[in-house]
């Protein structure tokens, strides 16, 4: 965790709390019960505080970072207050906002400024809520991102690809644009193989190559329809070339590195490269010749 | 022709839905006794087909007449809940 | 399989396939006797089975949990409602430059003197249309030929941009033409008030002159669509066309004409029965060829989209946004509750208002059924009238004989002007209705394709729609 923010990072985090209310097999930092709002809470303030006032955006995450209630309101109050041109993206699993007045309530402290991330592990509620790790999450999450929906906020759906839902990467899709037409834009994400992930590999791991078809026609599909999607933590290397604009730099500066074969790849500064914590490597990494 | 069905099988609802959608290329008269049912139908020429296509049609009235009598409520209240906050017109409004 | 209970939906078999269409629109296909495993809990499929329960098809709950989120869907369906009438056409007269075999209109000489729209009649007219409560209003200009009376439509517009300093709607404008006479001082007013120009073509010269009852029709209507891009701007200006008996032989040179003259979209339109297109005696035979027209047009303009060329079917389109999205649809002649009255005002130049376009061409025939009152009345009156309660009685296909239990209902709409012109009465029967046929011909003819041919059309159906 950093000490200090800086201007152009995409690792501004502000860490709420360790708690979640999800248990997802995949999850790379699992959930510890201790009550750690106060001790969060001081520490991010002074990260505000001493932030530069051209910092882009902050990261608003945990855990479940809604769990701490009035804390994680104050604490986007004062972000507005001492950074006024930052934008606040909170990652939650969203499924506070089920009830609308939470979801009211955070357009009112937030503003224009606040954007939020919630993951969809499939489009059926008995696969999502057996990825989550919790009955009932489906639900919750469905209707809190229609209350995020109604109140304007803008919202990016992100999707974890394992084992348990690559085969349905193209239902989603269509789900999303049938179901979830006002969401601002959608991010397929490979797994980082910590945590749980590891834990519960045998259930969950596959490694891209194995989904990769699948996740391309999804995008295709949502791409057609004018809805943004991005690709985040797949080596360039892995995806077909009329694909490679999806990709983005998402891995986190602090944690991510590449192997030694990616100094001889022509793309190496615009791809995403791989996880460092991650235990294992993606299979079938190769670097394009320079000449390309 | 005539053609014979069985009332314990096929409802009155299955069988007028049929009858419907034939009714302006074919003349067809229906008759009750007890539980049987007898259309009689003039101008069918191929008699045959003509069996084949009616009870395809009315097998699949049958279905729907299933989903229809297991999906009448929850429809109702589908509907309520998406249009029930009329709050612009009163019934005063639109009087009788 | 875990227990679930049945959602509302209904299937038909097109193309070696059970398709399923819920009370959405949403559609899934499936392969034949899926329907009753379903209703049987004989599904087998686990793919199949979460695909049923995540589009609204089945309940794993016997009150659904997202009930919120299906009831929300739905009200997004029928979200033109909520505006209330927004198109609002102006009939200013039955004058006209031209003598088409088909017209629609009934029209009269050019020189003649009665049957024009006044200056108090507009005002009048331009109030009530206020009256409706949408945040966006059209006034759409039609006629006869509307382009031979300049200072009626200046004066409607400008009345209406004033009236707008406090109402503050969305106003847009419609100019429905031929476009033989457009004059200098028409353009400027379309030029200043963003005037989008309908007109009519259609196809190359012989079938369009043939059509209109003039040689020089074809020659004088590309003059003025010319005239009209290079004083408006390419995109303010639009074709549509009506296809006649002679047209239906042409379908491939037809599409042609219109990518020739650098349109991207054509509306292929079946005659209507009203006016002096009613002399077509045999409306069985035309339907049948109009279909098979259309299916051929289509076929020709799938191939020109896969060429590179973006050219695209209006009357597809608007079926495929109810297949396809979840969005709504604000075009008059395929909705439900019907586009009469709860979409579109005619406003007539005989001081009265009807119900629809087609309202009013009855009332040229004598028939006064749709005549909703006079420009002066009350709009409480005009549009809760006695007239409007009955129409609303029979005006949703959700609760006609025919239409209620119709597998592509959702993709259909309801006409009772329609049907009571055709078949006397507003209610209709839907085993001889043209319009039934030729709409369900259509649409399974799309769904078929969508199956058979999914990889090669759906990316150039998604493109019309974006």
């Amino acid at each position: 965790m950093k000490e200090k923010f800086e201007i152009d990072s995409n690792s501004n985090v502000l860490f709420v709390t360790d708690q979640c209310n999800n248990h997802c097999v995949m999850c790379c930092q699992p959930p510890k019960m201790k009550n750690d709002f106060d001790y969060h809470f001081k520490k991010n303030v002074s990260l505000i505080k001493s932030a530069p006032k051209a910092t882009k955006v902050v990261c608003v995450t945990g855990g479940e970072p809604t769990l701490a209630g009035d804390r994680l309101f104050k604490l986007i109050k004062i972000v507005r207050e001492n950074l006024p041109e930052t934008d606040i993206q909170i990652l939650s699993n969203g499924r506070i906002f089920a009830n609308h007045e939470t979801a009211h309530l955070l357009k009112e402290v937030g503003g224009d400024r606040v954007f939020v991330g919630v993951p969809l592990h499939s489009d059926y509620a008995g696969d999502h809520d057996r990825i989550a790790g919790c009955k009932g999450a489906y639900k919750e999450t469905m209707l809190g991102l229609y209350n995020l929906g109604d109140e304007g906020i803008p919202v990016e759906l992100r999707i974890v690809i394992n084992k348990m839902n690559y085969r349905r990467l193209f239902q989603m899709a269509e789900f999303i644009f049938k179901n979830l037409y006002f969401v601002d834009w959608t991010a397929w994400m490979a797994m980082e193989d910590t945590g749980y992930a590891t834990k519960n590999a045998k259930h969950i791991w596959i490694e891209p190559l194995e989904y990769i078809p699948q996740l391309c026609k999804a995008i295709s599909y949502l791409d057609e329809w004018n809805i943004p999607s991005s690709i985040f933590n797949i080596p360039l290397c892995l995806l077909p070339q009329e694909y490679h604009h999806f990709a983005v730099q998402s891995i986190s500066d602090w944690k991510t590195k590449y192997l030694d074969i990616c100094d001889n790849c022509a793309l190496k500064e615009q791809c995403s490269g791989l996880f460092a914590t991650s235990k294992s490597i993606f299979k079938g990494l190769k670097p394009y010749p320079k000449s390309f | 022709m005539t053609l014979q069905i069985d009332r314990n099988i096929y409802s009155d609802n299955c069988i007028s839905k049929v009858v419907y959608w034939l009714s302006n290329q074919y003349a067809i008269s229906r008759y009750l006794e007890g539980k049987k049912e007898l259309l009689v139908i003039e101008g069918a020429c191929d008699e045959e087909s003509f069996r084949k296509s009616f009870f395809e049609k009315l097998n699949d009235y049958k279905l729907r007449e299933i989903i229809d009598a297991e999906t009448k409520d929850i429809r109702t209240i589908l509907y309520a809940k998406a249009f029930g906050d009329f709050d612009d017109i009163t019934e005063e409004e639109i009087t009788e | 399989m875990k227990r679930y209970a049945l959602l509302p939906f209904n299937f038909t078999r097109i193309s070696g396939k059970e398709v399923l269409i819920n009370e959405l629109g949403d559609m899934l296909i499936t392969p034949i006797g899926s329907v009753q495993k379903i209703v049987d809990h004989s599904l087998d499929n686990e793919e199949l089975y979460k695909s049923l329960v995540a589009n609204f098809f089945i309940s794993e709950e016997l009150l659904p949990s997202l009930l919120d989120v299906y009831a929300s869907r739905l009200r997004l369906k029928k979200s033109f409602l909520d505006d209330r009438t927004a198109l609002h056409i102006f009939v200013l007269t039955l004058r006209c430059n031209q003598n088409c075999v088909y017209c629609q209109a009934s029209s009269r000489e050019e020189n003649s003197i009665h049957c024009s729209m006044t200056p108090e009649m507009m005002e009048t007219s331009v109030k009530l249309m206020f009256r409706s409560p949408s945040p966006s209003l059209t006034m759409e200009f039609q006629g006869g030929e509307p382009s031979l009376e300049p200072k009626i439509i200046k004066y409607g517009i400008e009345l209406a941009e004033e009236i707008n300093q406090q109402e503050c709607r969305k106003l847009s404008y419609v100019l429905c033409s031929n476009c033989r006479s457009l004059s200098d001082e028409l353009l400027q007013i379309c030029k200043q008030y963003h005037v989008l120009i309908s007109t009519s073509l259609d196809g190359p010269s012989c079938i369009h002159n043939k059509n209109r009852g003039r040689e020089d029709s074809y020659e004088k209507t590309m003059a003025g669509i010319q005239k009209a891009r290079e004083v408006l701007g390419h995109e303010y200006v639009s074709a549509l066309m009506t296809t006649s008996e002679l047209a239906l032989d042409y379908p491939k040179e037809i599409v042609d004409e219109y990518v020739n003259d650098g349109f991207t979209d054509i509306f292929l339109r079946a005659l209507n029965p009203y006016g002096l297109a009613s002399d077509n005696e045999d409306w069985d035979k035309y339907n049948e060829r109009f279909i098979t027209f259309y299916k051929e047009a289509l076929e020709y303009i799938i191939e020109k989209n896969k060429q590179g060329i973006f050219f695209r079917e209006d009357y597809a389109t608007i079926i495929l946004r109810k297949m396809l999205t979840p969005y709504t649809t604000g075009f008059v002649d395929l909705q439900s509750p019907a586009g009469t009255v709860n979409s579109v005002l005619i406003y007539n130049y005989d001081g009265y208002v009807y119900a629809s376009d087609e309202s009013r061409m009855l009332a040229e025939n004598g028939d006064f059924t749709f005549r909703l009152g006079k420009i002066s009345d009350k709009y409480e009156d005009i549009v809760y009238g006695e007239k409007v309660r009955n129409m609303g009685k029979i005006w949703a296909n959700e609760a006609l004989a025919g239409c209620s239990d119709c597998p592509i209902r959702a993709y259909c709409g309801a006409d009772p002007v329609r049907n009571h012109s055709t078949q006397g009465d507003m209610y209709g029967f839907r085993p001889s209705s043209f319009v039934c046929k030729k709409n369900k011909a259509i649409i399974e003819y799309i769904i078929s394709l969508m199956i058979e041919r999914e990889d090669e059309v759906m990316p150039i159906f998604r493109s019309w729609l974006r």
